[in-house]
């Protein structure tokens, strides 16, 4: 998985919601943080929202649970709950996604 | 939202979103949740802990007062035991002091009843002889013709020793209480009082027979009518004393009362003469008491139980 991932040139935008200093929000955001490093490079735009500051985006975007990361382009959207521990459940939605 | 229906990749879309929510509900790796107006932050871990810490403090907690408890207890036990022990000690003693002061009253009575019989065997009856040998001296003198006025003063001075000293020893022991009983002892005592004391009237009511009057009674019933008696002459400026003695009930009840001035019993220091009388019927196994009441009078109350003086 340490090979640039497939995203067929697109850019990956990603939003991850958090909430406050939380420790699996921490955590959420250190996870991402090497997922992208290791996998996307500068083909990935992530923005972190503190749902304690930005709570109507939260509902806009349907978001009920933090930690929550959304995908939102390329593709239908998906969100992925939880402290993205696992890289590989991680990945896996998001090519899914990228797959179809 | 439109109000399209949803279509089967929708459908199955939202399928999967739900159960990424449950798997991460279910791996508690949930921070908060986004409700319809707030947020509400799940700390599970930290309850849990927060839980477990609190519980184990209180268990702790427990324990702690639970030996603190058996601690106090077993003080107490301890305490109680002391004190158990200190009480009995204390009863000892104060038995063993009853005993004595009792031991040292009929002591006092003995050795009274000795000197009395000193006194009648040595100076009374010397003092006898002497007034006998007088008179005769007194008469061989009239008859030699000499002037006897001097020996006649002799004479009476000592006729008047000899009634001192039998004063005395009646005071100390009236032979009368060992030779004819407590009832004639009592009779004399208030005889003897009125002729002492004319202005006092004595007025004497006995209601008992002299066999019903058990012996270890006698002498302690005999000195608190003494005692009170001479209690109302000095202090109570009376004009009538009243001693009855009767039979109440399963007691012996002796009761001297005076129509005197009284006194304050909390500002009267407690004399030898009224704790006396109290100790005296405490010692023989009954109860004493006195009453007063500033220009009302004296009671002097003794009582026994029959039974009691009969054990004795």
């Amino acid at each position: 998985m340490n090979s640039e991932a497939e995203t067929k040139g697109e850019t990956l935008v990603l939003r991850l919601f958090v909430a406050g200093n939380e420790p699996h929000s921490q955590m959420a955001m250190k996870n991402l943080n090497e997922i992208c490093e290791s996998c996307f490079k500068e083909h990935c735009e992530v923005e972190i929202l503190d749902v304690f500051k930005s709570f109507d985006v939260a509902l806009e975007n349907r978001i009920y649970l933090t930690p929550a990361l959304l995908k939102v382009s390329p593709g239908p959207r998906i969100t992925i709950f939880g402290d993205l521990c696992d890289r590989g459940k991680v990945l896996a939605a998001l090519e899914i996604a990228g797959d179809e | 939202m439109s109000d399209e229906k949803p279509t089967y990749e929708e459908l199955q879309s939202r399928l999967d979103e739900a159960e990424r929510v449950i798997e991460a509900i279910r791996s508690d790796q949930v921070d908060a949740v986004v409700g319809g107006k707030s947020i509400y932050l799940l700390r599970l871990k930290e309850m849990e802990e927060a839980l477990r810490k609190s519980k184990d403090e209180l268990e702790i907690r427990v324990q702690e007062r639970t030996s603190e408890l058996s601690e106090a207890v077993e003080r107490l036990k301890t305490e109680i035991e002391l004190r158990k022990q200190l009480e009995e000690t204390l009863r000892e003693s104060e038995t063993r002091v009853r005993f004595f002061a009792s031991q040292c009253l009929t002591a006092q009575e003995t050795e009274r009843k000795r000197i009395v019989g000193e006194l009648h065997d040595s100076i009374a009856s010397s003092l006898a002889a002497m007034k006998f040998r007088v008179v005769m001296i007194a008469e061989e003198t009239k008859q030699r013709g000499d002037n006897p006025e001097s020996m006649k003063d002799l004479a009476t001075a000592l006729g008047e020793t000899i009634t001192e000293v039998r004063r005395i020893m009646d005071d100390l022991r009236p032979s009368i209480l060992d030779d004819l009983g407590i009832l004639a002892a009592m009779n004399s005592l208030c005889r003897e009082y009125q002729n002492t004391y004319s202005h006092i009237l004595v007025e004497k009511r006995i209601e008992i027979e002299g066999h019903e009057v058990p012996d270890a009674i006698i002498t302690p019933l005999f000195r608190i009518s003494q005692e009170a008696m001479n209690n109302v002459a000095k202090h109570s400026m009376a004009s009538v004393v009243n001693l009855s003695l009767q039979k109440e009930g399963e007691s012996i009840l002796l009761t001297i009362r005076d129509n005197g001035q009284g006194f304050d019993p909390e500002k009267v220091k407690k004399g030898i003469g009224l704790s006396s009388i109290r100790e005296r019927a405490e010692l023989s196994g009954g109860e004493g008491e006195l009453q007063s009441t500033m220009g009302k009078g004296t009671t002097v109350r003794a009582w026994w139980p029959i039974q009691v003086g009969n054990v004795a």
